[in-house]
């Protein structure tokens, strides 16, 4: 199936002279009609952000990528279903992100360990990329050691940023359990960080 | 940017408690920009409000701290250009080839297999009626056993194909 070459995406000007983006939304109109660029700009759009929440909810880097491919090639395939539902785009994605990572993480059934990746600043001094990396690995094992779904909602909400609404749509909960996962993953990670108090740099 | 009990707070807005504000940092942590709408809203109001709060806020920017330290994971460099090229590649496997093309134009509206299973059948009956009768030995009229034999020998011929 040869994908039809609707209108260039353009990026708009407003009244005020600055450009705007398309949104999701118009984009996936034109996946819905098989316009690859537009389903191109989604991926570039949103593929290190999904990446970023497989990985935070612990699946290793390998398999967040498997996830962020499934999620994607899902974008393509159901684009035009996508279109006639009234979700927005984004919390449509991170759900089928999200429940992609369940399954994988109750398929393997263990307790995964943080890969810590390297992101390192080149200008920081050797002693101090040391001490970052012994702190993002305290932090990363700690996050590891959280139950599941209090690291899906940490992820969504502190790292990727969504509301507390759209985080428990995601994750087809209500906005309290939201909450109350959230305090508890916070209490737990201040009890295992605390011991490493002298370690993690302010 | 959370967005539950959003909205301006107006006088008639019940006032956030200490108490909800305590649950909210523990959520959401120090920064109000986390923090949902109204709360987020009047963060500085509400903290000059309940300054037994402060240590509380405190200990959650010590938390933010240490998880701001974890780095965002990035994909590999080969992954968004195969991300990329998801629809290209998922066209070509589905491609017919070109043995596929030339049956949709001899046998077109209908299943490749159609063609390819009317196409074994005859082949098959071909090869039955070849092997019975170019055995000098296939006279019909030497029995239902001789054959029954050629049948046989004719499927041991298939099996071993």
């Amino acid at each position: 199936m040869r994908a039809a070459r609707v209108r260039p995406l353009t990026v708009k000007a407003v009244g005020d002279g600055t450009l705007q983006e398309p949104s999701d939304e118009s984009l996936m109109a034109r996946v819905a009609q098989r316009d690859e660029d537009a389903y191109r700009c989604i991926v570039d759009r949103y593929l290190t952000q999904i990446v970023a929440f497989a990985a935070r909810t612990s699946l290793d880097r390998g398999e967040a990528e498997d996830v962020a491919q499934e999620t994607f090639l899902r974008v393509w395939k159901h684009g035009p279903r996508w279109c006639q539902t009234d979700a927005r785009f984004r919390t449509w994605l991170y759900t089928v992100a999200y429940n992609l990572c369940v399954d994988r993480l109750r398929r393997r059934r263990e307790i995964p360990h943080n890969t810590v990746p390297d992101g390192a600043d080149p200008n920081q001094d050797q002693f101090a990329v040391l001490h970052a990396k012994d702190t993002a690995k305290l932090v990363g094992a700690a996050i590891g050691k959280l139950p599941e779904r209090q690291r899906a909602a940490l992820a969504l909400t502190y790292y990727q940023g969504l509301g507390n609404r759209e985080a428990a749509e995601v994750m087809q909960i209500s906005v309290e359990a939201i909450e109350s996962l959230l305090s508890r993953a916070r209490r737990s990670l201040r009890k295992s960080l605390q011991g490493h108090a002298g370690d993690i740099e302010p | 940017m959370s967005d539950d009990k959003g909205g301006k707070m107006t006088p008639n807005d019940d006032p956030i408690s200490e108490t909800r504000l305590r649950e909210i940092i523990a959520a959401y942590g120090a920064d109000p920009v986390r923090w949902p709408g109204i709360a987020a809203d009047h963060a500085d109001d509400l903290l000059r409000q309940y300054p037994r709060l402060r240590a509380t806020l405190s200990e959650a920017q010590d938390l933010d701290a240490a998880l701001d330290q974890l780095p965002a994971p990035e994909p590999s460099r080969a992954l968004p250009a195969r991300i990329r090229n998801l629809p290209r590649a998922m066209d070509k496997r589905r491609s017919p080839g070109l043995m596929g093309s030339l049956m949709s134009v001899v046998w077109p509206a209908v299943p490749l297999r159609v063609p390819v299973s009317v196409f074994g059948i005859a082949a098959a009956l071909g090869l039955m009626v070849g092997v019975l009768t170019s055995n000098p030995s296939s006279d019909l009229s030497e029995g239902p056993v001789l054959l029954g034999d050629n049948l046989v020998s004719l499927v041991l011929m298939i099996g071993d194909m």
